[in-house]
C-alpha cells in the first residue's frame, strides 16, 4: 500500500490542474450559454467557418 | 437642436438585443448567417439573454450585418449599457467557478475522509491518516480561500458596521474549522472537520446561486420590454432623432414594420398596429387619425405620421418598467421582520456556541470544539432570512407573466385580507368602447355633422370611452383654446370664441336638466351654458363579466359595484351580473365617500377600476388594480395594473396570493421548527459537524427550492393563453 504516497500526491496535482481548466472555461464564458451549444451537433457545418476569436477585453 | 445624432460606437465589440429568439437553432442560424458575411467575426448569440454580439471593424460592417439581420426574419434593437446587466453576469461567473472548485474540493475531500470513516473504531494506519489529513489539508485550501471568500468579505464588511449578518457564523464556522484541523493535521492529534468545511461551503454557495439566477431570469423579461424602443425616431423630414430626445409635439413618422417609438397621436395616415405586447390582446388595432399609439408597439402594415404626447418619462411603456424597479426592490414586512429576528439569532449563535464549548471544556469532553462547531454551523438562520424574499421575487415574477404588474410589492400580501372587491362599471365590467346610439338635439341650428365636430374637437386629448367614440365619429378636428378635462364631470373649451362643454349637465348647463329618457347614458353637449343636443351612449359587457363576478364573490365576503353610469340599462346590466345593489350614479367624490365608509365598518376593500375618475378611489381602497393601461396616472395610483386586460385573472389572483402566503408560511414554519428543534441535539453533543452542515445547508435549499414552487403558473388556467 506504500504505493498510495505517490498516488495520492499525483491525483492532487491532478485535482489541481482540472479546478484550474474549471476555472479557466467559466473565465471564457464557455457556461453562458448551455443550451444552444447541445443543438450545435444538429447543424451542419458550413465551407466559410466562424472561427470563435475571443478579444482580450471579453476574457478580462 | 434636433440635430442628427448617431451615437453608435462604429468599431469594436458591438451588442444587440433580438427579441425573436425562440430557439437554440435560432441561435445556431444567425451565427451561420452572419459569420459568411465575412465583415464581422466573433458572431455569438446567447439563447437565455436573446443578445447578439459580434466585433465589427467599421459602421459600415455593422449595418451590413444588421440588414442581413433583418433578411432573415429577424428583429433587433442596440443593446443599451445596462449595468445591473454587466453586474449580474459577472457575478454569476464568479459564483460559478467558486462553487465548481468548492464542488469538486468537497468530493476529493471526502474519498480522503471516507478511509478513515471505513476504518471503524481501530482506525487505520496513522501514516496513511497523516497522509489522508494532508492531502484534505491541500484541496480544503483553495476551498477556503477561493471559494468560501463571499462569506469572508461579508462577515468582515458586517463587523465593521458593528451589525453581524448571517455571513458572521457561516465564515467562523468555515475558518475555525479548517484552521484547527490543519493545526491537528500538523501535530498529528484530535480530530479533522476538512470535509463538514468543505462540504458547508458547496451547499452555501449552491444555494446563493440557485437564488441569483431566479431572481434574474425574472428581471430578463422586464429588460426585453425596454428593449422594445427602437433607439432612433423617423422624423417628418426622415431624420433620425435619438427617441430619448424626443418631446412634446414633435412630428414622426411610422413606416410599416417599425416600432411606434412615443407615446403619440396619429395625425395622418392609418394603420394596423399589433399592441399586444401591452394588451396581450393578439389582435391588430385600426389606428387613425386622432388614435393614440403607444411607444413600444409594432406598426404592421400602414404608415401614418403622428404627434408625440409628451417626453419620454411619462410614456407608458417607461412607467412600466418604472413600477416594476420599484416592487422589484420592495422588502415585504415578513422579511424585515426576519431579518430582525435573524440578527438576535446570529448573536445568540455566537453566544451558545461558544457557551456549549466552554461547557464540554469543562466537563473535559474531547469533543468539545466538535460540538461548538456543529452548535454554530447547525442553528445558522439562513433558510429564516431566505424564506419571504425569494418567495416573492419569484411570486412578482409569476404574476407579471399573467398580465399582472405589481407596483406596491405588499399587494400579494395585503390580498389575503381583503373581504370587499369594488369595481367600476365602465371600462372593467364592460368594455370600454361604447356605442354612439342616439343624437337628441335641444337646439335645432345645429346639424349632426357640426355637433360631432365639436364633440371630438373637445375629446381630442381625453382617453375616457366616451372620447374615443366621439373622436371616431368625426373626421375633422378644428382647434379649441382652454380645453380643460374636469375627471368623473366633462371636457370644456373654447371653440370660435363660445365656450362648449360637454359632459353630465350639472357640468355642461351648470344646473339640472332632464335626460330624453333612461335607456342610454346621456352626455350633454352646451354652448355658454345652453344645451345643444344630448348624445346616447350604449356600452357592453365585457365577455366573462358574468364569470368574474360569480367566481370574485366566491372569494370575498362583498362584492359592491360603484358607476358614474346612471341609465337604467346600466343598471339592469348589473343585476342580471348578479350584482344586488350596485351603486349608480357616483361621482368621484362619492366613491372615495363609499369607500371610506366601508372601511369605517372595518372591510378591507379592493378597489378595481380604469379610468382617471377612479383614481382617488383607487388611492383610498386598501390595494387597488387598475385594468388596461391606458393612463398613466391611474396606474401610479394603483397597486397594481392588469395589463392584459383579462379580468378572469382577477380570482385566479386571490388563489394565488394565498399560495403564496402558504409557501411562505411553509418556509418560515419550516427555518424556525428546524432552528429551534436541532440547536438542543447539537449543545448534547449529538450532532456531528458534517451532519449540521448538511443539515443547515438543505434546510436553506428547501425554502428557495419550496419558493420555485410558485414559479409554476400553468395551473392557473391563465398560464395556457
Amino acid at each position: 500500500m506504500e504505493i498510495l504516497f505517490v498516488l495520492i500526491p499525483v491525483s492532487l496535482i491532478i485535482v489541481m490542474i482540472s479546478l484550474g481548466a474549471f476555472v479557466w472555461s467559466v473565465q471564457s464564458h464557455q457556461y453562458d450559454d448551455l443550451e444552444k451549444e447541445a443543438h450545435r451537433i444538429l447543424f451542419d457545418e458550413t465551407t466559410t467557418s466562424n472561427h470563435p476569436i475571443r478579444h482580450e477585453e471579453e476574457n478580462s | 437642436m434636433n440635430d442628427l445624432a448617431i451615437h453608435r460606437s462604429d468599431e469594436g465589440e458591438q451588442h444587440f438585443i433580438v427579441p425573436d429568439v425562440r430557439c437554440a437553432g435560432c441561435c445556431l442560424t444567425i451565427e451561420r448567417e452572419l459569420g459568411q458575411l465575412g465583415e464581422i467575426a466573433d458572431v455569438n448569440v446567447n439563447y437565455a439573454e436573446k443578445r447578439l454580439s459580434f466585433y465589427s471593424h467599421s459602421s459600415e460592417s455593422t449595418d451590413k450585418a444588421i440588414s442581413r439581420l433583418t433578411e432573415l426574419g429577424y428583429t433587433s434593437a442596440p443593446e443599451a449599457p445596462n449595468e445591473g446587466l454587466k453586474q449580474y453576469r459577472e457575478e454569476r461567473q464568479h459564483l460559478l467557478a467558486r462553487l465548481g472548485v468548492a464542488g469538486i474540493g468537497m468530493m476529493q475531500v471526502m474519498t480522503f475522509a471516507l478511509a478513515s470513516y471505513l476504518a471503524g473504531p481501530s482506525g487505520i494506519d496513522d501514516a496513511y491518516e497523516g497522509l489522508m489529513r494532508w492531502a484534505s489539508l491541500v484541496i480544503a485550501v483553495p476551498v477556503t480561500l477561493y471559494s468560501a471568500m463571499p462569506f469572508h468579505r461579508g462577515a468582515l464588511r458586517d463587523l465593521r458596521n458593528g451589525l453581524p449578518g448571517m455571513d458572521v457564523p457561516v465564515s467562523l464556522a468555515i475558518l475555525s474549522a479548517v484552521s484547527l484541523s490543519a493545526f491537528n493535521t500538523v501535530n498529528q492529534s484530535g480530530e479533522v472537520y476538512f470535509d463538514s468545511a468543505c462540504m458547508f461551503t458547496f451547499f452555501l454557495l449552491t444555494g446563493r446561486f440557485l437564488e441569483l439566477t431566479t431572481r434574474h431570469a425574472f428581471h430578463v423579461d422586464q429588460s426585453l420590454g425596454e428593449h422594445l424602443l427602437p433607439e432612433f425616431a423617423r422624423m417628418l423630414d426622415d431624420r433620425s432623432l435619438e427617441v430619448k430626445a424626443l418631446r412634446k409635439d414633435d412630428q414622426v413618422r411610422v413606416l410599416s414594420g417599425e416600432t411606434v417609438p412615443a407615446d403619440a397621436v396619429v395625425v395622418s395616415g392609418s394603420s394596423m398596429v399589433d399592441e399586444s405586447a401591452f394588451t396581450g390582446e393578439g389582435k391588430p388595432v385600426y389606428k387613425s387619425p386622432g388614435s393614440k399609439v403607444l411607444a413600444g408597439t409594432r406598426n404592421l402594415d400602414g404608415e401614418f405620421e403622428a404627434a408625440v404626447l409628451t417626453s419620454s418619462e411619462d410614456w407608458v411603456i417607461s412607467h412600466l418598467s418604472e413600477l416594476y424597479r420599484k416592487s422589484a426592490a420592495y422588502r415585504p414586512a415578513f422579511a424585515v421582520m426576519a431579518d430582525v429576528i435573524a440578527r438576535y439569532f446570529v448573536s445568540g449563535i455566537l453566544l451558545l456556541a461558544t457557551g456549549s464549548g466552554i461547557y464540554w471544556w469543562l466537563a473535559s469532553a474531547e469533543d468539545f470544539f466538535a460540538i461548538a462547531l456543529a452548535v454554530l454551523v447547525v442553528s445558522c438562520p439562513c433558510a429564516l432570512s431566505l424564506a419571504t424574499p425569494v418567495a416573492y421575487t419569484i411570486a412578482s415574477g409569476a404574476v407579471r407573466r399573467l398580465g399582472v404588474l405589481i407596483s406596491d410589492g405588499s399587494f400579494l400580501e395585503k390580498l389575503n385580507k381583503i373581504d370587499t372587491v369594488v369595481f367600476d362599471k365602465t371600462g372593467t365590467l364592460t368594455e370600454g368602447t361604447l356605442r354612439l346610439e342616439r343624437i337628441a338635439f335641444i337646439d335645432q341650428n345645429f346639424d349632426r355633422a357640426e355637433v360631432l365636430r365639436i364633440a371630438a374637437s373637445l375629446e381630442v386629448s381625453s382617453l375616457h370611452p366616451v372620447a374615443l367614440t366621439l373622436r371616431a365619429e368625426s373626421d375633422e378636428i378644428v382647434p379649441v383654446d382652454e380645453l380643460l378635462i374636469t375627471a368623473g364631470f366633462g371636457v370644456s373649451g373654447r371653440i370660435h370664441d363660445c365656450e362648449f362643454r360637454l359632459g353630465k349637465p350639472t357640468f355642461a348647463a351648470g344646473c339640472e336638466v332632464e335626460s330624453p329618457d333612461e335607456s342610454f347614458n346621456w352626455v350633454l353637449l352646451t354652448r355658454d351654458k345652453n344645451p345643444v343636443c344630448w348624445f346616447g351612449f350604449s356600452d357592453r359587457l365585457r365577455a366573462g363579466a358574468d364569470k368574474l363576478v360569480a367566481e370574485t364573490g366566491n372569494r370575498v365576503s362583498d362584492l359592491m359595484v360603484f358607476s358614474g353610469d346612471r341609465s337604467s340599462a346600466g343598471r339592469e346590466r348589473l343585476h342580471e351580473l348578479g350584482v344586488s345593489d350596485p351603486k349608480m350614479n357616483m361621482t368621484p367624490d362619492a366613491k372615495i365617500e363609499g369607500l371610506r365608509e366601508l372601511q369605517a365598518q372595518g372591510k378591507k376593500v379592493m378597489m378595481v377600476g380604469d379610468g382617471l375618475n377612479d383614481a382617488g378611489a383607487m388611492a383610498t381602497a386598501d390595494i387597488s388594480l387598475a385594468v388596461n393601461p391606458v393612463d398613466t396616472v391611474v396606474q401610479s395610483a394603483a397597486d397594481a395594473t392588469l395589463v392584459s386586460g383579462d379580468l378572469s385573472a382577477i380570482p385566479e389572483l386571490f388563489d394565488y396570493a394565498e399560495r403564496v402566503q402558504r409557501i411562505i408560511r411553509q418556509n418560515l414554519c419550516w427555518a424556525l421548527a428546524y432552528n429551534l428543534s436541532v440547536i438542543p441535539l447539537a449543545m448534547m453533543g449529538l450532532v456531528a459537524p458534517w451532519i449540521a452542515a448538511l443539515g443547515m445547508s438543505m434546510s436553506s435549499l428547501l425554502v428557495t427550492l419550496n419558493a420555485c414552487r410558485l414559479a409554476r403558473t400553468s395551473q392557473l388556467g391563465l398560464g395556457q393563453s
